[in-house]
């Protein structure tokens, strides 16, 4: 069983799990109390679950044959002792803490340290990365981009408005805030850096208006543009919910399989349809949803899913990777200049320019960055249909 | 040859290698069979537009179109001021 010293830690209450074997639960609550002097009342005596662990040593939870008791160290050792023997005690573990997902309150003090760097940057280790993105071109097709932002000046930025009426001027600022984090600066005037590609071309393309909003068609033409433009990497934090059975569009997996042909892997947000904290997992949206778009999903400074993720539903349609996307700091068009939001939107620049990284690092291009990508990702002790192969992480 | 099943108007058309080959031809053949162009994305291979729904038939029988998709509901974020992105 778990060391005793581990049990203040790694999110265990201090009070342990005693199993019984099956129709012994009579028999191991008296012998909790011969062998270690543990008296615990059952829930059959008590109106409910609540049970106050200051007047007892523990609850008998009879329906499960199991016991959660409060035992000192020499206690802990003779209930030890006595799943070891035969008899009607099978098994002693501590009590993990268990928190609703969304128990985490928003306005909670971040536990990383941002005053450098922001937390999803430093959960990424794209700061300690030697590769900068420099001579990579990453196409971001969102709402545009704030051009005259401080933080930018100087910048490669080529642009492109696909938004009948509008230029390519970000009037919302969603667009700024993933072009920042896939390719804003590392040590900016004001702290905290948060870019991954820091020398990366930015080709903003606009494909969803100042109100937010885009079509197929705008979206497939900012595709073929960075494809045209050589970019080997498309971010695109737009998508439209599904439903479980969808199926995906076959426009868009020939579009990114033409792409991946001409050196150009697209990357694109998993969705924010899931409402975890009701237990409810939404499939990834469209497009990311086609088997040659990777899907990112997102998880938060805990690395714990983040509430809203999409999750893989469907036997097709999986989320192949995840990102920071929680209380996300990056670029905002004036006047804020800065904004820290929340969403699949957000994980998906960081995978980006993450992907700008590993280009410029290793040369790779399409199914080999992809390779690269989830190769390197850090695994997550979280399901494989939650989170793909992990955390991505930058060369 | 068509496995769509209800009326469309706005559509993507994908061809396939060999009509991308010859994509002014089959532009032009597309208008014929009824088709109203809007935009030719020849990198990947897809030319967006609308469609009456009883040309449907004839567009998707046009020589080197792979498929037809109705171009899917608008997509749209949620407005700036909101936390979840």
């Amino acid at each position: 069983m778990t060391e005793p010293q581990d049990t203040q830690h790694g999110g265990t209450t201090g009070r342990y799990l005693v199993l019984m074997e099956d129709h012994a639960v009579d028999a191991g609550t008296r012998q909790m109390g011969d062998v270690a002097g543990i008296r615990a009342a059952s829930n059959a005596d008590t109106e409910d679950a609540e049970v106050d662990f200051q007047d007892t040593d523990g609850l008998v939870l009879r329906e499960l044959g199991i016991a959660v008791v409060n035992a000192d160290p020499d206690q802990l050792a003779a209930l030890d002792r006595a799943v070891h023997e035969p008899g009607p005690l099978s098994l002693v573990e501590p009590e993990r803490r268990v928190y609703a997902i969304s128990a985490l309150p928003a306005d909670e003090p971040l536990a990383v340290d941002e005053s450098q760097f922001t937390w999803g940057m430093q959960a990424v280790r794209a700061q300690l990365s030697q590769a900068t993105g420099e001579g990579i071109r990453v196409a971001v097709l969102d709402t545009g981009f704030d051009v005259n932002h401080p933080d930018f000046a100087g910048r490669s930025v080529t642009t492109s408005s696909f938004i009948q009426g509008e230029d390519v001027q970000d009037g919302h600022g969603h667009g700024t805030h993933c072009i920042g984090t896939a390719c804003g600066p590392r040590d900016p005037a004001q702290k905290p850096g948060y870019g991954m590609a820091y020398k990366s071309e930015i080709f903003a393309g606009k494909v969803l208006s100042n109100r937010g909003s885009g079509t197929d068609g705008g979206i497939l033409a900012g595709i073929a543009w960075a494809i045209t433009n050589g970019c080997p990497i498309v971010s695109m934090s737009l998508g439209a919910a599904t439903r479980p059975g969808d199926p995906y569009s076959r426009t868009y997996e020939s579009a990114a399989n033409r792409a991946m042909a001409q050196g150009t892997l697209i990357i694109a947000a998993a969705g924010n349809e899931s409402r975890r904290q009701n237990g409810r997992i939404n499939p990834v949206g469209h497009p990311a949803n086609c088997p040659s778009i990777m899907a990112v999903g997102a998880v938060d400074v805990n690395m714990a899913m983040a509430w809203f993720s999409c999750g893989t539903v469907d036997e097709i349609g999986q989320v192949d990777i995840v990102g920071p996307g929680v209380d996300v700091y990056s670029s905002w068009p004036a006047p804020l200049g800065h904004n820290r939001i929340s969403g699949t939107s957000m994980a998906t620049p960081h995978v980006a320019g993450i992907a700008a990284l590993i280009a410029q690092a290793t040369g790779a291009r399409a199914w080999e960055l992809w390779a690269r990508l989830s190769q390197i990702a850090r695994r997550l002790p979280l399901p494989s249909t939650d989170v793909g192969s992990g955390l991505v992480q930058a060369p | 040859m068509n496995d769509i099943d209800e009326p469309l108007e706005r559509v993507m058309v994908t061809l396939d290698d060999a009509g991308l080959s010859r994509v002014d031809e089959v532009v032009a053949e597309l208008r014929q069979a009824g088709m109203e162009v809007e935009e030719v994305i020849a990198p990947v291979g897809t030319i967006t537009g609308s469609v009456p729904p009883e040309s449907l038939d004839a567009v998707q029988g046009v020589p080197g179109v792979d498929f037809v998709e109705a171009q899917i509901a608008a997509f749209q974020i949620p407005d700036p001021d909101e936390d979840l992105q």
